[in-house]
């Protein structure tokens, strides 16, 4: 494990933070994708890769990793996770998770239960929303499904959806809008109903929303990707028009990379999300889950 | 096809394949299995004691107490003896040649197609040959890993209706390939230190066979050199264009090299009596010829001319038969210099779609997909969703 944290933040415990801090944790699991692991080395790769870019002028603290291989099931997992994201928020911090494979995000999502009524901007090449049928598991294919779930959870919007797929996976949520990546001539953008209103947001990264010849380390690439200028610019956008309530990034298989380059887009882009952010702190959701 | 010498006579002797093996047996049936040509056959297990008869030379009619053609032990012995598991003494020492292999896996899961004309609408067949090109090194096992990869984006069929799925094309959002089947026919035979006329004669000869009622070839290289046979067969049913996408660099020598390889592919195609044109269409920043008409080998650089391919068309002809290919090598990918030359994704998604819309794509070929370079998933969902395109584009053009 890197001696430092994300960003060379301080390695913490949850008292450590502040209201407006940011609190990170990495959910090294890889239980969600049943085609490819590696997903696992994720958090420490891009601690590694965020090593060159200090973010001294924004306050955070890194709380480790979950515990993952002591042979805890996948509930299990989702409950730990969604423990320790609920006391980073009780601080009024705002939890930013490490993944792992993209189920991951399921648990951070649900237990952000007490902030209110939240939208959701997921980054990703898929929808993520195979069919779910109600089951404790769930994989990362399906993890938008079981979130659009949620009570808490408002609308959907998918950005960087493209390729080859089944079915028309745009159509299946009435909430769910999706942005395509790219049609030709035209950079996407986030649509401008999503940069208003004071509901907070809650952004999902996927890396494999990145083309492929940028950031290949992921188990399920799909080409015609976004460049990482568009989706930087993207992210900053959202962050500075909204209250992000929690991040993630997730899908980073060390594995299957090429010279750190995914891990390196993915701390880049987190570093933009972190800078960008409205400087107001999530209110603290309950004392009591500190 | 692989060929069997037994001329069934009930009282002509008759030996068990050397080449036969039983892979399963329990009480009530037996699978046998003949590694010559990989056929396999579950048969009941008292037809399983009859043929074990065989194991010296003895007579049908010995074995089954009859010589009655019509006699059902009689009808088993004679499909066992058509079929190569029964064989005439001596004439089974050296096996047919076997032409081609069963993939582990098939191409997005499709069926598996037997040496036999294809009844589906496109069938693959991987050519795992990289002797054309000395920088393809890797590229025989583009068939194979390609397979894997493809399962991904697995071929369906309607549960009730049995018509295939296809997929949906979320950039352009409409469906690919529905009701289109496919089926795949394994790999070529190569047997390594051969020369390219033997294993190639041997993709001619199998091409042939799984296209005679009307499937449209898919050839996986491998190295561009494997092409040929596919642009061979194409070129048999009538006048044929060729758009390659790739970047290998062609000169006026290679076109005349006595060697079929990468290089030398545009003038063995040309050779042929029905190929009409060769276009090699390489990334933008390689220089292309212009369109010219009067050309039977013209090169045009993909942002450039390659909008006036259609240019490049007799306009008093109903859209021209053509055959495309794709060199994956020349794709863009995260491990590439960035001097490279490279295509993108979206110039040649948009390029095999304005072919589709342009000429009637009577074959495709996909080569130079190496899993060993870095970033391989990428890759081959890159060649993977481009393969589809030009099947869309052959099958259902818009």
């Amino acid at each position: 494990m890197t001696d430092h944290g994300l960003f060379g933040w301080p390695r913490g415990e949850i008292t450590s933070l502040v209201p407006g801090d940011v609190g990170v944790i990495g959910v090294p699991s890889d239980f969600g994708n049943a085609y490819v692991s590696g997903t696992r080395a994720g958090p420490e790769a891009i601690r590694r890769s965020s090593a060159s870019m200090p973010l001294q002028d924004v306050a955070g603290h890194d709380l480790g990793d979950v515990d993952v291989f002591d042979g805890a099931d996948w509930p299990e997992i989702v409950e730990r996770t969604g423990e320790r994201v609920r006391r980073i928020a009780g601080q009024g911090a705002m939890p930013l998770v490490l993944g792992g494979d993209h189920a991951v995000s399921y648990a951070a999502v649900s237990a952000l239960d007490r902030v209110g009524t939240f939208d959701i901007v997921w980054f990703d090449a898929h929808t993520d929303f195979c069919p779910w049928h109600g089951a404790d598991w769930h994989n990362h294919k399906q993890v938008l499904r079981r979130i659009a779930s949620l009570p808490h959870v408002g609308r959907l919007l998918v950005v960087g959806h493209r390729g080859i797929t089944y079915f028309d996976e745009s159509l299946q949520w009435p909430a769910l809008e999706v942005v395509r990546s790219a049609s030709p001539g035209h950079a996407p953008s986030i649509p401008s109903p999503w940069l208003e209103g004071e509901r907070p947001i809650y952004v999902s990264i996927d890396i494999d929303v990145l083309d492929p010849c940028i950031a290949p380390g992921t188990g399920h690439p799909v080409p015609g990707g976004l460049s990482l200028d568009t989706l930087c610019n993207m992210v900053r956008t959202v962050a500075r028009r909204r209250h992000i309530v929690g991040a993630d990034v997730m899908e980073v298989n060390p594995l299957l990379d090429h010279e750190a380059m995914t891990s390196r887009a993915a701390a880049e882009v987190l570093s933009v999300l972190v800078r960008a952010r409205l400087p107001h702190s999530l209110p603290a959701t309950d004392g009591a889950l500190a | 096809m692989v060929g069997t010498d037994a001329s069934f006579s009930p009282d002509d002797p008759l030996v068990l394949s050397p080449w036969m093996s039983v892979e399963q047996l329990d009480d009530s049936a037996a699978t046998i299995f003949l590694s010559s040509d990989g056929t396999r056959l579950r048969i009941p297990r008292s037809l399983h004691r009859l043929l074990l008869r065989f194991a010296t030379a003895t007579s049908p009619h010995e074995v089954c107490g009859t010589s009655d053609p019509a006699a059902p032990a009689m009808r088993a012995m004679a499909q066992l003896a058509a079929k190569g598991f029964l064989a005439t003494p001596g004439s089974a020492a050296v096996p047919p040649e076997r032409l081609v292999w069963d993939p582990p896996v098939r191409m997005f899961d499709a069926p598996a197609q037997k040496l036999r004309a294809a009844q589906a609408d496109i069938v693959f067949l991987g050519m795992p040959w990289d002797f054309g090109s000395y920088t393809a090194a890797g590229a025989r096992r583009g068939p194979s890993a390609l397979r894997e990869a493809s399962l991904q984006i697995l071929y369906g069929l309607d549960r009730l209706t049995g018509r295939p799925l296809g997929w949906f094309d979320a950039d352009r959002r409409c469906p690919v390939l529905t009701g289109v089947s496919l089926a795949d026919a394994g790999d070529i035979v190569v047997n390594h230190g051969e020369r390219h006329a033997a294993a190639f004669a041997r993709a001619s000869e199998v091409l042939a066979t799984l296209t005679r009622d009307g499937a449209l070839p898919v050839s996986i290289g491998g190295d561009a050199s494997t092409a040929f046979p596919v642009i061979e067969l194409a070129q048999r049913a009538g006048p044929l264009d060729v758009i390659r996408i790739g970047r290998t660099l062609c000169d006026a020598n290679a076109l005349d090299a006595p060697r079929l390889t990468a290089e030398s592919l545009p003038g063995y195609a040309l050779s042929l009596p029905n190929v009409e044109r060769y276009v090699d269409v390489v990334p933008t920043v390689m220089q292309g010829d212009g369109v010219d008409r009067s050309q039977r080998y013209v090169r045009v650089a993909v942002d450039g001319d390659a909008a006036a391919l259609s240019a490049l068309r007799d306009p008093s002809q109903e859209r021209k038969r053509v055959h495309v290919g794709i060199d994956i090598d020349s794709l863009a990918k995260a491990s590439d210099s960035p001097s490279l030359p490279s295509h993108t994704y979206a110039e040649v998604h948009e390029l095999l779609l304005a072919i589709g819309r342009s000429y009637r794509i009577v074959s495709v070929d996909l080569c130079g997909a190496d899993p060993g370079v870095a970033g391989w998933g990428g890759v081959a969902m890159t060649a993977l969703h481009l393969l589809l395109t030009a099947l869309g584009a052959a099958k259902d053009p818009v």
